[in-house]
Formats: C-alpha cells, structure tokens, sequence
C-alpha cells in the first residue's frame, strides 16, 4: 500500500502541493486528475521519493524519504512524462538499462525480458532502431518497455511492486491508449499497483479504480471512480459546465466535452 | 477480437526471435576495443622507434627477446629510446586517454555530446593554476610548492580545474536540468576570467618563466622525463580507475536525473565522484603538457558513431583512442618540422577544430540551445 498523508512540497519557496492525502492499494489503480497546474506531477514527483517534502509517503510500510535509490528502484519504477536524450543509443539498449536497476531476479532471461517489454507495449521489432528517431509517443512507450524491466514483476517476496505513471498516454494514438491502460491494469490484476496521473477522463472512468483529485495544489476529492467522478465535482475543479454521463450497459460513467460547450 | 491478438501475438513473436539481436552492440564493441589495443601498441612502437636516431622496430624487439647481456642496439639508441622516447610514449598515451575520457565522462554528466574540458574552461582553470604554481612557486606558493615536491603542478593544476568544473556546474544546472546554453556560455566567462588571472601572473613572470610558460601553454610532450610521468601519470591512472565503475550510473544519467534517480543511481554522488575524478585527471595532463584540446570531443565522439554511447564501453575505449591518437600525433609534432618541433597542442587543435565545426554543421538542424 501506498499511504500518502498531510503531503505537502514547496517547489522555490511556493507551496504547490499542501496537505494532500490518500492511499493507493496493491491491486488498484489510482489515477491522479486535476487541471494544469494543480500539483499531480508533483505529488507523483513527491511519492516516487524525487522531491522533499513534509508529511509523510510510505511505500509498503516504509517511509520513503528514508529509503536510498537503490531500495526504492527495487520497489517502483517511474515512467516520467517527456524524456529527451541527445546520444545514439539503441532502443534495445535504452530498455536493457531498465534490466541493470531493480531487482532483476533473473539475469539469464534479460533478452527475453527485454524483448517481452518491447511486445507489451506494441513494438516488438524496433530493438534496432534509435531512439532519437522515433516519434514523441513511440519514445514514451520505449520509456514504459524500460520501466517494465525494472519491475518485472507485480509482486516479490509477498510485497506489490509499484509503476509510477505521469501522463502515460498523453502523447499516445487511441489504439495504442488502451493498449497501455489494459497493461497497467493487468499489472494491478496480478497485484501489483499504479498510480497514474491522467487528463482523459474517459479513460479515467474506464480504466482506473479510483480516483484522486486535485484543485490549486489541494486534494479536492478521493475515493472510487462513481464516488468522485460526479458533475459537482468536474465543475467545481475544472471551472466549466461537464457533465458526467453513463453508458447504458454497464454504467461505465463518461463525460463528454460538449455539455461545456452548450448554452 | 481473440483470435486477432492471438494472430497478432504468433507474428509478433515469429518477428521477435529473428530481430532478438538487432540493436545490441556489445559484440562489436568488444572488438572494437580488442582491436584499440592491438592499436596501441603498435602505436607505442611506432613512436619509440620513430625520430632522428634510426634504431628500428627489430632492432628493438630482438635487444628485448636476447636480453641486455648481449645488445644490438647501440649505447645511444638505448638511452634515446627507454630515458627520451619510452617515457613520452608512456605520458603521450596518459594524457590522450585521460582527457578523451575525461571528455566522455563530462559529455555523459552535461548529458550533452559538445561538453569537452577545453571549450568548456575547465582546461583554462587547470591552466591558472598550474601558472600560478610556477610563477609564484619561487614566492608565494614556495611552502606548498616545497611540500608536494613534484605533485606541485599537478595538483595545483586540478584545483584550479576542480573549481572551475564546480563553478560551471552550479551555473548551468537548475532543478536538475543542465542548459547547453548556459553551460557552454559560462565556459566562456569562467575560460576568460581564468584567462585573465593567468594573464596577470604572466605579467608577473620574469624571462625564464615566460619562455616556459609560452612553449607549455601551446601544449607539448617535449621535455617528458620518468619524473613527469611520476608526477602526474599516478593522478591520472588513480583518477581514471573509479570511471568504470561509473558506466552504468552515466548510462542511466543519459535519460536525466530524475529518471536515474527512479532507476536507483545515487546521482549527487556520482556527479561529485565524476566530477573529481575529471578535474584531477584534466588538471594533471595540463600540468605536464599544457591545453592539448579536442581529444576529449573528438575520440568519444568517433566511438559513439561506431560502438554506441554506452559507458561500460565507451570509456575505456575512448582511453585506447585518446592515447594512441596522441602518441601518434606527438610523433607527427616531433617529425614534420624536424629538426625543430611543432608543440602538439597546435596539432590537435588544427585537426580538431575543423572536427568540431562539421560536427557542429552536421548538428545544426536538431541542435537547439
């Protein structure tokens, strides 16, 4: 379990994060949502042990600001939203350094590992090619293929590894946006757990379990999707007139942008 | 829907097991460096048998298979090979492969392939301190000079460029992101402002001092002897030692800090090692040879296009290179105008910064400050 309490960050001397809690369970997904600004990736940057903060963050029973990065890699891994990088390095070589952190309990599987990755998130075939000449969204799922053989596993020794995910569809096509979602979902079905900051709503509702949303660097609402997914809540963070619909199947809650935009 | 992803799971993995070595280098770089070996000591041959006394290869060889009992080569030939050649050869090789990885390690660190001790100031603030050691050596600095004997330069030399590397990091790098731009200006203004005190010490120098600061700033190997190699060569090999054990931390920084960080690095640390490391290893190469630039840009540079980026390579084989380039280009320096000899420094940067011009050329539509 991640247990995230009274979590606050000042990033310059300004708070951007205050007094924020919530608990992220194995087996879950949560997703983070809230508009530009309102502190998601830095609560992701303050759980994954990158910021200082006050308060407390514990992973698994451990508070992580106590944890070296060692333990930590050990424990999650962390796909950050937009990474450029200015050597030739292979694709291949990029998802294998993912191999050389965390746990790697099976070192003579590594290729396979590696080219497992690689399939997972739909680019099986592209270890030959540079990275630096891939497109923004095959960049970003060569980041996940990386993150994915760092923690290989949802679960070692009894306790659930963690994927930390910022944006992880931002800059993704739809088919391959729910490639990733069901990825990430599969992963919690084998218990592991996710934490992903999300702007789809859609896939949100689709998707995640539950849901944390965040206002102005404040924690506006917290629970399940049908809990906080509400037409008082998108209003009241997003500032315009949403509202949420259900599908009339399975009343899958989703939210379409017109209702904003009608008299 | 389930017969599709089956179908599209067997093609995948039909694609997969023959495509399952594309993109790994690790063979080839192995023989890359197998062959830089074999490169270097050839290199170290040619030069230890190359110049005005003609004692050749063979000659050479069979003196060291008959042993020194009975000797083929002449008294002469013996001292000018193993006291004048051997230890240049020897102290050429050092400080190729120094500041070549020198310039490796500082590109991984700045994350960016134009970073080099020489454009950047670090050289300059080698080159200030060595300056200083020998202006005010007599004066001033007489205690300190006194008391590290021959390590004097060397280690004045890597003060100097230690803190102009600290300087130049603190400058160009906010919320851990290093900017090119302010990174490669800062070089200038930290360069000059050494270039400055450097200017004023030299003022300061009297006539014998300035003959021997004009002929060391313009680089050169001439006049190595086993003290200089005593001096400086156990700084350079103890500063190169840690590196290796630095490739997959630099490899991990390549995708920036935070994302080094997330795979377990502990980066500050691995940015003081490296940074130490570099400055003592840049700081003791221009003691004893003054600012030989572009080998630390333009061996790890070559390499990268052939080898990949990949530290646990990249750098020794940049050391390989970087050392027998220089050895080689030292045989050049000392043989093109014989009887006189062209400082080196001029050599490598008359070769090097047409280099970095067409790589800058060759660069300019992604590079962007």
């Amino acid at each position: 379990m991640i247990d995230v309490s009274n979590l606050s960050v000042r990033l310059a001397g300004r708070p951007v994060v205050q007094d924020i809690s919530f608990t992220a369970e194995a087996g879950t997904l949560t997703a983070i949502c809230g508009p530009n600004g309102s502190g998601k990736t830095t609560t992701m940057k303050a759980v994954s042990g990158e910021l200082t903060y006050s308060g407390s963050v514990h992973m698994n029973g451990a508070e992580i600001g106590s944890l070296v990065p060692w333990q930590l890699a050990e424990m999650r891994g962390v796909l950050p939203q937009a990474s450029s990088i200015s050597f030739p390095f292979t694709v291949r070589e990029i998802v294998r350094m993912g191999l050389t952190s965390g746990r790697n309990r099976h070192p003579e599987q590594a290729d396979r590992t590696a080219t497992e990755a690689l399939a997972a998130v739909d680019l099986g075939g592209f270890e030959g090619r540079f990275y630096q000449e891939l497109s923004g969204g095959e960049q970003q799922r060569v980041q996940l293929a990386r993150v994915l053989c760092q923690i290989s596993e949802p679960v070692i020794e009894g306790k659930p590894c963690w994927l930390l995910l910022d944006e992880p569809v931002s800059s993704l096509d739809i088919s391959h946006q729910l490639t990733i979602m069901t990825l990430a979902r599969q992963f919690c079905r084998r218990g592991g757990g996710v934490i992903a900051v999300m702007h789809d709503l859609n896939l949100t509702a689709l998707f995640a379990d539950r849901m944390v949303l965040l206002k102005n660097g404040q924690l506006q609402a917290t629970g399940s999707i049908k809990d906080v997914l509400t037409d008082q809540n998108l209003q009241h963070v997003f500032g315009c007139n949403l509202r949420v619909n259900r599908v009339p199947a399975n009343g899958a809650p989703f939210v379409l942008a017109h209702s904003a935009l009608a008299d | 829907m389930a017969f599709n992803d089956a179908m599209a799971g067997l093609k995948q993995m039909s694609q997969t097991t023959a495509r399952r070595h594309e993109g790994d280098r690790t063979a080839l770089a192995i023989l890359v460096i197998a062959s830089l070996v074999a490169i270097s000591a050839v290199a170290f041959l040619f030069s230890i048998t190359t110049g005005a006394s003609n004692a050749s290869v063979i000659d050479l060889i069979a003196d060291m298979v008959s042993g020194s009992a009975e000797s083929t080569l002449s008294i002469r030939d013996r001292i000018v090979i193993f006291d004048i050649r051997l230890p240049r050869a020897v102290l050429g090789f050092l400080i190729g492969g120094g500041l070549a990885v020198s310039g490796a390690v500082m590109q991984g660190l700045f994350r960016n392939p134009l970073a080099d001790p020489g454009l950047i100031g670090v050289s300059a603030g080698s080159s200030l301190g060595a300056v200083a050691m020998i202006v005010l050596g007599g004066g001033v600095l007489a205690p300190v000079a006194h008391l590290l004997g021959i390590f004097a330069l060397p280690v004045a030399s890597f003060i100097g460029g230690l803190a102009t590397t600290i300087l130049l990091y603190k400058v160009a790098t906010r919320y851990g992101q290093t900017s090119i731009a302010t990174m490669l200006l800062a070089g200038i203004a930290l360069g000059s402002l050494a270039l400055a005190a450097t200017g004023i010490l030299i003022y300061m120098a009297d006539d014998r001092q300035l003959r021997d600061l004009t002929f060391w700033s313009m680089g050169s190997l001439a006049g190595s002897t086993w003290s200089k190699v005593a001096g400086a060569g156990p700084i350079i090999v103890l500063s190169l030692l840690p590196l290796p054990f630095m490739a997959r931390g630099l490899n991990a920084l390549t995708l920036g800090e935070a994302a080094a960080f997330h795979m377990g690095i502990s980066v500050q640390r691995l940015k003081n090692i490296a940074i130490v490391c570099v400055a003592a290893a840049v700081g003791a190469s221009v003691a004893v040879s003054g600012g030989i630039g572009f080998v630390g840009i333009v061996v790890p540079h070559i390499l990268r296009m052939v080898i990949g980026p990949d530290h646990r390579f990249l750098l020794p084989a940049s050391a390989l290179l970087g050392g027998s380039l220089l050895v080689v280009a030292d045989v050049v320096a000392r043989t093109i105008v014989s009887p006189a000899e062209l400082p080196i420094g001029i050599l490598t940067a008359g070769v090097g910064g047409p280099f970095f011009l067409w790589m800058l050329l060759r660069q300019r539509l992604r590079l962007s400050l």
